[in-house]
């Protein structure tokens, strides 16, 4: 049962992306995308894993995918791009390195040595074992990144704001000599 | 449910916190002090933050070394206390040049000074850790600070070199969490001392996936230090901000780059993947060399600084391939050595910066702005040149010493082939800088123009930052020793 | 005693950079006072070491840290205050003080007065640094110290043309000599693996003639040229374009005689060399004498002084070369004081008008700067060596040495200069002060000095005319360090009639010139002006016009073909080839300097890719 539902999802998933790769509307493209990304999804909640499927569901296809639309209002979204020829040397670059890299991650990695630090409780749910951890071990990153958010709206809010329009500085003296 | 889980406040070492703490307090409060009162000058925000960034240094002096915190999660050894201390006093040199003559767009901001900290912060964070999460927030932290200050430069070169390296940068992060996804599959950690514990253990198989996540790794910092060939981005991104930012891009996130490079990689060759080494090998001697041929054939200053200090983290990256306890010391006593000759350099750029002044269609510091300078301003002239022949590690100024003292550690851990490619690199590059010191004591000045061209932007403070480099620079010779005393002690201490 | 070694010589550096802060800043009076009470210290530190000293007290000697260098060089760093070095000291200090409280109504409407004091303490840190030194790395650096603040000094006008390039060519003339000088360094080190003077010396006598030999002709290059020694004399007198004060501490008293410290340093190795020593001694007369026809006919005020230091610089060589090292340093710390004193009033008179150097159109000054006039004949009659002046003393010590040792020839020549001396002397003080008021014909208005400056000189005065009484007690001092030189028998009883002879000729010269002015302004006739001997002498001895011709045409020739050939040729080339080579490695090399944002990230995952193809090939063929 568990596999022909992992199976139907990875079809899905690869389906949906190649979509977003191949097609040349853009609407197309992102609604791909989104798609794929709550089939993602479907792959957590397979593993047990309801905490990062819900998480995955509202940051990719909720915030991410949003802004995507967003910034899809300033232009036509509904003509087709046109792609610049890639010279061939490029497209096989590209080609090689991925299946390269597809291929080395199809080597198995997990051991019997490995052990998680955290191991999950069977009789809680998942939200409540990764608070716990996000909470007791990862409270600094967790913290930091908080300033990091911080960070990107300050960023944010300034480069967006009024006074970018203009050049406020000039060469008049600041100092008074 | 859940047992509840009490952990004594005693266990968390809430100390090891206080440097960031005190870094993203100064942060905060100039948000709020622009909330209450706004269009203060931006000499009051200048001040605040060089007063938290000494607090910041002095809470650093006060940490106790090889202590860990917050559940393993924070690592206060030497290595984390040295770095702090350099990008501290760097960082606090650097916010000087705000105090420029001139108006600058960037510094009508209090957001600039608070984000100017944030960034601070973030790189404390990344060297203060072993975790590879809380490494990647805080250089995620410090860079997206990093391009916000570079756009609100606030020219179409700066947007550019803003996007370019934003685009660059999250192109890096990919490579980074690509990695640690790696070795976390791999080791069921994300915590370097564990990592190795595993990899040792398992005999690093499967070996693939171990240089796959190493390679990522290579990338992300390979990005990070501008090391050839992901090093593209330098020079656009120098040439686009402001000299203020640009000396200070090419000292302070290195010095943190530096700090996980060792961490991890010397970690791995220690463990014996010798490929790594040879990986490393060729990308310090292709990084030394090419920067330094490309550097020859630049037309503006900053650009060719830009590339020079490619080839000087070329340099240093050959230190941590080598890896002995010499070469370790020898990293950081280098690169405070050039962290101050390049405060000189790029505040002499800095102090010639005039806005309207076109030199060359493109480029703000072409050399031939700097055409008998010699004439019309000698002390700057001397100052410049003094930097250059510096940066060229011509003796007895400070360069030089580290050249010798990395050189003669390359000689003496076996890398005789090293050592020489080092030695003609220190060569070639001297032609570049002399050629900046040519065209100021021998060329013609261009007619109509008066010293008061290179002296354009100068204030005060200026002048005291370009004194204290220039001191430094030409006193090094006394420093040397001390230097060297302070960052073995540090580096033994963290068992480098 | 540490305390107040460290006193005397970072109070100078504090001052400097103290100064150095309001660098740019409009002229200030605060960094001439700061600077001036700063340098003031040094001198009442070393003041007290030396008395320390004279009361027998213990030789100070400090070890600052451990100097580290390449491989196996160690030098500890440190400083030593012994009895020759803190005669330096005191010597230095004092006419640095002197010079700097001058300097604040010298340079007062000048644009750089902060600056120029700056610069001035700088320098005496670097004098500091060279006396005090116990090893010669710490001599050098001071002695490129020295260098460095004299080459800033003398281009201190740097918008006048001419003295950007006096300040250039006594920079490269000395850059020269230190060359030699390095060579010597390395030499010593190479030969006794160290380079602490004491270490050094204790193991001279043991070591081969031949090799002495050589350090002590390459430590000597290195003086010849701080000292101006023919034949790298000829930017002494180039560097009067700096301001007079700087003449006065830089280009008389203190950095010349440099070169003489160095070889009383020295001593232990030039007495086992008695060969270079006659050199040396033989060059210093040569030099007396030479520099003393160029200033017996110079009209510009400054240079006949800065000749005349030339001269002086070469008695001290001779009693330096004839291993009277006492005497050297006897002469050395007198001719200080006559020599900064002489050169300030010069300077008074400069200011009084307007910067004219030309003797000739000045003349009987007398009457509106008395005291300027007192002064500077108080230092001409020391120059001269008249009793009881200082000069008198040392000078005929140096006599009495050459007269003793057999060198009846050296001692001839500097009997005639002697004669010279005091004749030249006297000729710039009758055109300057007496005779005809020819000034008045060029419409100047000379006025006397700020009173302060008067005072400021006075100790200078008071110094050369007593000094010479202290000889015995100096000789006491000095010996506890150098060696005593011993006079024969024989001398006692013809020195009565040495001193005789050389006082004869010293005041036939004064008579000469103050005779001949009272016939006729100019002392020398017309007649005599076109004489060979005169133009001779007034274009120094063709020297300067050889070294055009066969120095600097050729080395313009040979740098214009390294330039066509070489450099063009060659270099650029080169530049150009690799460039070339850069240009036409094709698309890749061109799309990583393109600045294309696509062809960075692909550059990113091209080497990606290549590190993971390696990585591929490596894990099997290592399995």
């Amino acid at each position: 049962m568990e596999v022909i539902a992992f199976y139907t999802f990875a079809i899905a998933i690869i389906a949906s992306f190649l979509i977003v790769v191949t097609s040349k509307n853009v609407l197309y493209s992102m609604s791909a995308l989104a798609s794929g990304m709550v089939l993602i999804s479907g792959l957590f909640f397979l593993l047990n894993a309801e905490f990062l499927g819900v998480v995955q569901i509202i940051v990719y296809t909720g915030a991410v995918i949003a802004l995507y639309a967003f910034a899809m209002i300033f232009f036509d979204s509904a003509k087709d791009v046109k792609e610049s020829r890639r010279s061939r040397a490029i497209f096989l670059l590209s080609t090689f390195s991925s299946i390269l890299l597809v291929l080395l991650m199809t080597i198995p990695m997990s051991s019997d040595a490995v052990s998680a630090l955290y191991p999950m409780h069977q009789d809680v749910g998942n939200a409540q074992d990764v608070g716990m951890v996000l909470f007791t071990k990862y409270l600094i990153p967790f913290e930091v990144a908080a300033v990091m958010l911080l960070v990107a709206m300050v960023g944010g809010i300034v480069m967006a704001g009024k006074k970018m329009d203009r050049y406020l500085g000039n060469d008049k003296e600041e100092i008074s000599k | 449910m859940l047992e509840k889980i009490t952990i004594p406040l005693e266990a968390l070492n809430l100390p090891t916190l206080i440097p960031m703490l005190i870094a993203v307090a100064g942060g905060l409060t100039i948000l709020v002090v622009d909330l209450f009162k706004k269009d203060l000058d931006k000499s009051l925000y200048i001040v605040l933050s060089i007063l938290f960034l000494t607090m910041d240094l002095g809470a650093v002096f006060d940490l106790e070394l090889n202590q860990r915190g917050f559940f393993n999660v924070m690592l206060i050894d030497g290595i984390a206390v040295i770095s702090q201390i350099v990008m501290i006093i760097a960082s606090g040199l650097f916010i000087l040049f705000a105090f420029s003559s001139q108006r600058f767009h960037e510094y009508r901001y209090p957001e600039f000074f608070a984000l100017f900290l944030f960034m601070t912060a973030g790189f404390q964070f990344m060297v203060a850790s072993d975790n590879l999460i809380l490494i990647f927030v805080g250089l995620e932290t410090a860079s997206l600070s990093l391009y916000t200050m570079m756009v609100l430069h606030n020219k179409d070169k700066s947007f550019e070199a803003a996007i370019k390296y934003f685009t660059m940068g999250a192109m890096a992060a990919g490579f980074y969490a690509f990695s640690a996804m790696v070795f976390y599959g791999l080791t069921g950690s994300v915590e370097l001392y564990k990592i190795f514990e595993v990899l040792h253990m398992r005999g690093f198989e499967p070996m693939i996936l171990v240089l796959v996540a190493s390679i990522a790794m290579l990338v992300s910092f390979g990005f990070k230090l501008a090391v050839v060939p992901f090093h593209t981005w330098g020079p656009d991104v120098y040439e686009g901000s402001s000299a203020a930012l640009a000396g200070y891009i090419s000292v302070v996130p290195k010095v943190a780059g530096f700090v996980v490079v060792i961490r991890i990689f010397e970690g791995l060759i220690n463990l014996g993947i010798d490929w790594i080494e040879y990986i490393l090998y060729g990308i310090v001697v292709l990084t030394m060399t090419l920067a330094n041929i490309w550097a020859l054939v630049q037309n503006d200053v900053k650009r060719m600084l830009a590339y020079s200090s490619i080839s000087h983290a070329g340099f240093v990256m050959a230190a941590i391939m080598i890896g002995t306890t010499q070469a370790n010391s020898g990293i950081f006593l280098y690169w405070i050595l050039f962290a101050f000759t390049n405060l000189g350099a790029f505040a002499m750029l800095w102090v010639s910066h005039k806005r309207d002044a076109k030199y060359h269609e493109r480029f703000d510091h072409p050399f031939e702005k700097f055409s008998g300078m010699v004439r019309l301003m000698p002390v700057g002239a001397v100052m410049m040149g003094l930097f250059m022949i510096t940066l060229a590690g011509v003796p007895p100024f400070s360069i030089f010493w580290g050249k010798v003292y990395l050189i003669s550690s390359a000689v003496n851990a076996g890398y005789i082939v090293l050592a020489i490619i080092m030695v003609l690199n220190s060569a070639i590059a001297a032609y570049y800088y002399l050629k900046l010191v040519v065209h100021m004591f021998l060329k013609e000045p261009i007619t109509g123009r008066d010293g008061s061209v290179y002296m354009a932007n100068a204030s005060t403070s200026l002048k005291v930052v370009l004194g204290i480099a220039a001191f430094f620079t030409i006193a090094s010779i006394f420093f040397v020793s001390p230097i060297l005393d302070f960052t073995s002690f540090y580096m033994a201490m963290s068992g480098f | 005693m540490e305390l107040f070694l460290y006193t005397a010589l970072f109070a100078p550096l504090a001052g400097s950079l103290f100064a150095g802060i309001f660098g740019a800043s409009p002229k200030n009076i605060i960094t001439g006072l700061v600077t001036s009470s700063l340098i003031f210290l040094s001198f009442v530190s070393s003041l007290f070491l030396f008395v320390h000293l004279y009361n027998g007290g213990e030789i100070v000697h400090v070890e600052m840290m451990d100097w580290i260098m390449a491989g196996d060089l160690s030098v500890p760093f440190g400083f030593v205050v012994d009895n020759v070095s803190s005669t330096m000291m005191l010597v230095v200090t004092l006419v640095s003080t002197v010079v700097h409280i001058y300097s604040m109504g010298y340079m007062e409407h000048d644009k750089g007065f902060n600056r120029f004091f700056s610069y001035l303490s700088a320098f005496v840190f670097s004098m500091m640094v060279l006396v005090m030194s116990d090893n010669f790395l710490g001599l050098f650096i001071g002695w490129e110290g020295v260098g460095l603040c004299s080459w800033l000094l003398i281009g201190f006008w740097y918008h006048k043309e001419s003295a950007t390039w006096a300040a250039n060519e006594a920079f490269i003339m000395n850059r020269i000599a230190d060359l030699g000088m390095l060579i010597g360094i390395f030499l010593i080190y190479w030969n006794f693996g160290s380079l602490q003077y004491d270490e050094v010396f204790s193991q001279v006598a043991e070591t081969d003639t031949t090799i002495l030999t050589w350090i002590g002709i390459f430590l000597f290059i290195g003086a010849m040229g701080k000292s101006a020694q023919f034949p790298l004399h000829t930017w002494l007198a180039d560097a009067m374009e700096g301001p007079t004060p700087v003449s006065a501490l830089i280009h008389a008293a203190t950095m010349v005689t440099a070169g003489v410290y160095l070889v009383i340093r020295a001593n232990e190795l030039y007495s086992l060399i008695p060969e270079v020593g006659y050199f040396i001694a033989s060059l210093g007369a040569f030099v007396a004498f030479f520099a003393a026809t160029m200033a017996l006919v110079n009209r510009d005020i400054k240079r006949v002084i800065a000749y005349s230091t030339l001269s002086q610089l070469g008695y001290m060589f001779v009693a330096g070369g004839l291993g009277a090292y006492w005497i050297a340093l006897f002469h050395l710390a007198t001719h200080a004081f006559f020599k900064a004193l002489l050169f300030l009033g010069a300077g008074n008179v400069m200011h009084a008008m307007d910067d004219e150097l030309n003797i000739m159109k000045m003349g009987g000054m007398r009457k509106v700067m008395g005291w300027t006039a007192i002064l500077m004949i108080v230092a001409s009659l020391a120059l001269a060596g008249i009793y009881p002046f200082a000069g008198f003393f040392s000078k005929d010590k140096i006599l009495e040495v050459a007269f003793d040792s057999n060198h009846y020839i050296l001692w001839g020549v500097l009997w005639v200069t002697a004669g010279l001396t005091a004749f030249y002397s006297f000729r710039v003080v009758m055109l300057v002060f007496f005779g005809k008021e020819r000034y008045k014909d060029f419409g100047f208005h000379p006025h006397e000095a700020h009173k302060f400056m008067l005072w400021a000189m006075s100790p200078l005065a008071v110094l050369a005319i007593i000094a010479g009484f202290f000889e015995h007690q100096f000789y006491n001092f000095v010996t506890g360090v150098l060696p005593h030189y011993n006079f024969s028998e024989e001398i006692h009883h013809v020195v009565g009639q040495l001193i005789l002879v050389t006082t004869g000729i010293a005041l036939t010269g004064i008579g000469i010139a103050v005779f001949s002015n009272m016939y006729r302004e100019g002392v020398f006739s017309t007649v005599l002006q076109n004489n060979f001997i005169y133009r001779f002498l007034d274009n120094q001895w063709y020297i300067p016009k050889i070294y055009d011709e066969v120095f600097a045409k050729p080395y313009i020739e040979l740098s214009t073909l390294l330039w066509n050939r070489v450099d063009v040729k060659i270099v650029d080339a080169t530049v150009d080839g690799i460039a070339k080579f850069l240009h036409t490695t094709g698309e890749k090399t061109r799309g990583m300097q393109s600045g294309n944002l696509s062809h960075m990230l692909r550059w990113v995952v091209a080497g990606f890719t290549l590190l993971l193809v390696l990585a591929v090939v490596y894990t099997y063929y290592s399995i």
